[in-house]
């Protein structure tokens, strides 16, 4: 009991009252509209959380954060029962469960909603009657694991990364008698429990809020079930160096120390060793379980998603504390207490400034205004806004006139989408369009006469969407900052636009606002969007005042040499083109740097020197050479300087995997220069 | 530790994490009211959009923190509803619009098994209405969120028989371990039937 209301009254002071970033409003919304979440589906999180929905306590964002809170709590009183069990003394596994408590990826998960850790307390759960069933061998506790292994795959689909710990402990404590009996009995427990995915088929049929993949088919289900949407990038780690792999271990281990302060690792070396030698078989299972977590997850760079193996190493330390204390008598717990209340303090203060949430409106703040003020019957296609658009619409219900639709709702066939027979009878068939691009200009053509389009660009977005604001009337299409299009109008509601952004930001600072990591990607790519977009319209100088404020609010988020590319591209445009030189040349060898010194140097007709630039693009710094501007450079370039063969090739290239109509035309218009041998080849005005 | 602790402990500790959950709540919603009631002459004698834009913040998020008879839900949702007639009687029709959708969207994002001051919709609505154009919006609280009941039910069946399973597998009690397939058997198609009707 005090360990779970210690834990849970420091969460319940950091947690975050609202929205925050990445996946966090779509499950906050999830539990409301009890909806089918990305891959995996998590029917088991989405039901449980529906208790917290109901509850009249806070707002429906901060319950869905609540649920995180209060499964953390469940998590650290799991450990702690688990520290108990192997004997480790009731004031030490307080201490040590604390630790875990106060970690910064349990912590900072505890306080928004997310799915891990609801995964934590199962997982430990599960563990704790694995304990349990190694020391008493009754087998109802096998039964009882099948049934939470199966339940548990409904929080998060990588529990299956636990079935070689769980197979070898069943296989390796289970009598010889029972070994084979009990397999019938343990697999049915776990359809059992798995069968909470029934959930997903009968809840897709009727349409929710959120139906990602639609699972309401078996080829649905199939793509949930086997995370079809971000295949390829999980098991990053099969694919890495021997030079990577060394970097992500150096990573771990740099993180771990800091979540944990170098106590729990330390204690916990001693532990395995321990362990290893006394009981060998209870060490390989909690290896086994450490080592697939990790592996599988390294490549991540984070910490959430190791929490499990986060958790073997807090049973690790406290079985080294427990040896050490037993080993050395009283001066081994002196030593050991006071690391640890040092440590604890330590790991606590580190964690709580990247923790704390109490004040933390900025999410919700950021996009609100464009939720009250775009005009009625709009469409939306945002991009990073897309969940914290989808979240406020279905929680306040006060904009259910807008459209909101992601880039991937049109592109991609497999998520779910709105755009169905019903509302968008024209485009709701997919296979009349044969790409992307088609698909997404065929749908401005047909639908932006009739309603006010709205689309949201950032760095991020798929470059097809950037073709599309040429496509609609000016008065239509709020276009917040892409190149090319009618500048009077636009360029005016952008650069109120900017400052508005400003204005909120420090809204929210003077309340008390903190900036955390997992934002900037979201507000420092918008604001970096609207800085290029003003730029290219005449505003360079208030790009660069975007460029300082970025700057000054993610330093580590907003590194140096992304700072002088930017901060040059925006001297470029101003026209001051040895400042934006002198930053250019500050940020090499990095490929966006050569590139644009290329582009200046073509601008001022040296062609020598721009081709050397553009050459060491490849050369020096790797970037991918299929990028179509490079392309598309490097033969306008070759062309100036009368190397006909070359460009060509360069230019069909450019041509064949060009993202916008404006790489095709370039290409063509350069195309015929090399034919005719023209090296004086006009550009465009 | 017999059941009746168990049980007793388990009590206990939820009155205990409510207390501190409503004291989290009350404290801010607190500290935000009167940081609004501050900002409020001085935002409402120039009426400049930003300083106003921010009083408007502040009591929409002090509305936020809902917990049955919180003395500030109540006190931000009525400052804000001011707030939207004032700004619309002098033709400020931005803040206005604001104002009108915090308020219509504190009551929202509260509603739990029930919505709070459901009955103050309707004024709202009508405001929304007016100031987007929009006559749609006056039938608009055509919540979308899945059918109460049916929830309930789904919650209740999914304990029942994620529970009964577990019973059965620990208890020793042949009769009781019947007793719990038959309710295993009642709550699965509680639940099966609950998601069809959500």
């Amino acid at each position: 009991m005090v360990v779970f209301l210690a834990s849970f009254f420091v969460y319940i002071f950091t947690v975050s009252p609202t929205i925050f970033w990445r996946d966090t409003p779509e499950f906050q919304d999830l539990i409301q509209t009890l909806g089918i979440s990305h891959p995996a589906g998590s029917p088991t999180y989405v039901e449980l959380g529906k208790v917290f929905s109901l509850l009249p306590l806070g707002n429906l964002y901060l319950r869905g954060n609540l649920v995180s809170a209060f499964f953390a709590s469940l998590a650290t009183y799991m450990l702690y029962r688990i520290l108990l069990e192997l004997d480790t003394g009731k004031i030490l596994s307080i201490f040590l469960s604390l630790f875990f408590a106060f970690s910064y990826p349990l912590w900072h998960n505890a306080t928004v909603a997310e799915v891990y850790t609801m995964n934590s307390f199962f997982f430990l759960l599960l563990l704790y009657i694995v304990i349990r069933f190694t020391r008493t061998r009754e087998k109802k506790y096998i039964l009882l694991g099948s049934f939470i292994y199966g339940l548990s795959s409904g929080v998060h689909a990588t529990v299956a990364l636990f079935l070689p710990a769980l197979a070898f402990a069943y296989f390796y404590y289970t009598p010889a008698k029972l070994r084979w009996r009990l397999i019938p009995a343990v697999t049915a427990l776990f359809f059992l429990g798995f069968s909470t995915y029934v959930f997903l088929p009968l809840r897709a049929h009727q349409w929710p809020q959120f139906n990602w993949g639609n699972p309401q088919t078996l080829t649905g289900m199939i793509y949930q079930l086997t995370d079809a949407k971000d295949k390829g990038d999980r098991v990053g780690i099969l694919s890495a160096s021997t030079a990577e792999l060394i970097k992500y271990i150096k990573i771990f281990i740099k993180n771990i120390n800091i979540d944990f302060s170098p106590v729990v690792p330390l204690l916990s070396l001693a532990g395995f060793y321990f362990l290893a030698v006394e009981n060998l078989p209870l060490f390989s299972f909690f290896i086994l379980l450490a080592i697939f977590n990790i592996l599988f997850f390294i490549s991540w760079k984070i910490g959430t998603p190791l929490l499990p193996s986060h958790a073997i190493f807090v049973i690790a330390a406290g079985y080294g504390s427990k040896r050490i204390i037993e080993t050395f008598e009283e001066h081994g717990k002196r030593i050991v207490a006071i690391a640890i209340v040092l440590g604890l303090f330590t790991e606590a203060l580190l964690s709580f400034p990247r923790t704390n949430k109490y004040n933390y409106w900025v999410a919700r703040s950021f996009y609100l205004p464009d939720f009250i003020y775009t005009p009625k019957n709009s469409v939306m296609i945002s991009d990073a806004s897309w969940f914290v658009m989808r979240d406020l619409q279905d929680i306040e219900r006060t904009r259910d006139d807008l459209e909101i639709f992601s880039p991937g709702m049109i592109f991609m066939r497999d998520f779910f989408s709105p755009i169905d027979k019903k509302r968008f009878p024209e485009i709701a068939d997919y296979s009349v369009y044969i790409d992307d691009y088609r698909t997404m200009t065929e749908f401005v053509k047909k639908y932006s006469g009739r309603l006010p389009v709205y689309i949201e660009i950032s760095d991020a977005v798929h470059p097809v969407l950037l073709s599309c604001c040429p496509l609609l009337p000016g008065e239509k299409c709020f276009q917040r900052y892409a190149k090319n299009i009618n500048f009077a109008t636009v360029v005016t509601e952008f650069t109120e636009y900017t400052k508005r952004v400003i204005n909120y930001m420090e809204i929210d600072a003077s309340n008390g606002l903190s900036l955390y990591p997992d934002e900037s990607p979201f507000i420092g790519s918008t604001l970096d969007g609207i800085g290029v977009f003003l730029a290219k319209n005449g505003r360079p100088h208030l790009m660069i005042e975007i460029l300082k404020i970025l700057k000054k609010w993610y330093p580590q988020d907003f590194p140096e040499k992304t700072f002088n590319i930017n901060l040059g591209i925006a001297y470029f445009i101003a026209g001051e083109y040895k400042k934006g030189e002198e930053y250019m040349k500050k940020a090499l060898p990095d490929p966006n740097a050569f590139l644009n010194l290329g582009l200046l140097k073509y601008k001022e007709g040296k062609y020598t020197e721009a081709y050397r630039y553009f050459n060491r693009i490849t050369i020096v710094s790797g970037m991918d050479a299929s990028d179509s501007y490079y392309l598309l450079f490097m033969g306008k370039t070759l062309t100036k300087l009368g190397k006909f063969e070359e460009a060509k090739k360069y230019l069909l290239l450019a041509r064949e995997k060009a993202v916008s109509q404006d790489v095709i035309i370039d290409s063509n218009r350069f195309l015929k220069c090399v034919e005719k041998k023209d090296s004086k080849c006009q550009e465009e005005k | 530790m017999s059941g009746g602790k168990i049980a007793q402990k388990i009590v206990l500790t939820v009155a205990i994490a409510t207390i501190i959950l409503v004291g989290r709540l009350y404290l801010q919603s607190a500290t935000l009211y009167h940081n609004a009631l501050q900002l409020e002459e001085a935002s409402l004698k120039k009426l400049y959009f930003w300083d106003n834009y921010k009083l408007i913040m502040t009591y929409e998020k002090a509305c936020h923190l809902y917990f049955p008879l919180s003395p500030y839900y109540k006190k931000s949702l009525k400052k804000l509803e001011f707030l939207g007639n004032l700004y619309e009687n002098k033709g400020k029709t931005k803040l206005a619009k604001y104002a009108w959708l915090a308020a219509k969207g504190c009551i929202m994002v509260n509603r739990s098994f029930y919505i709070p001051f459901k009955g103050e919709l309707k004024t709202i609505n009508k405001h929304i209405a007016k100031l987007y154009d929009d006559p749609r919006a006056l039938e608009r609280d055509n919540i979308k969120d899945p059918d109460l009941v049916a929830s309930i039910f789904l919650l209740i069946g999914l304990f029942t028989w994620t529970g009964s399973v577990i019973f059965m597998i620990l208890t020793k009690d042949k009769v009781k371990a019947k007793i719990s397939f038959v309710t295993f058997v009642l709550g699965y198609m509680i639940w099966i039937i609950s998601i069809l009707k959500l």
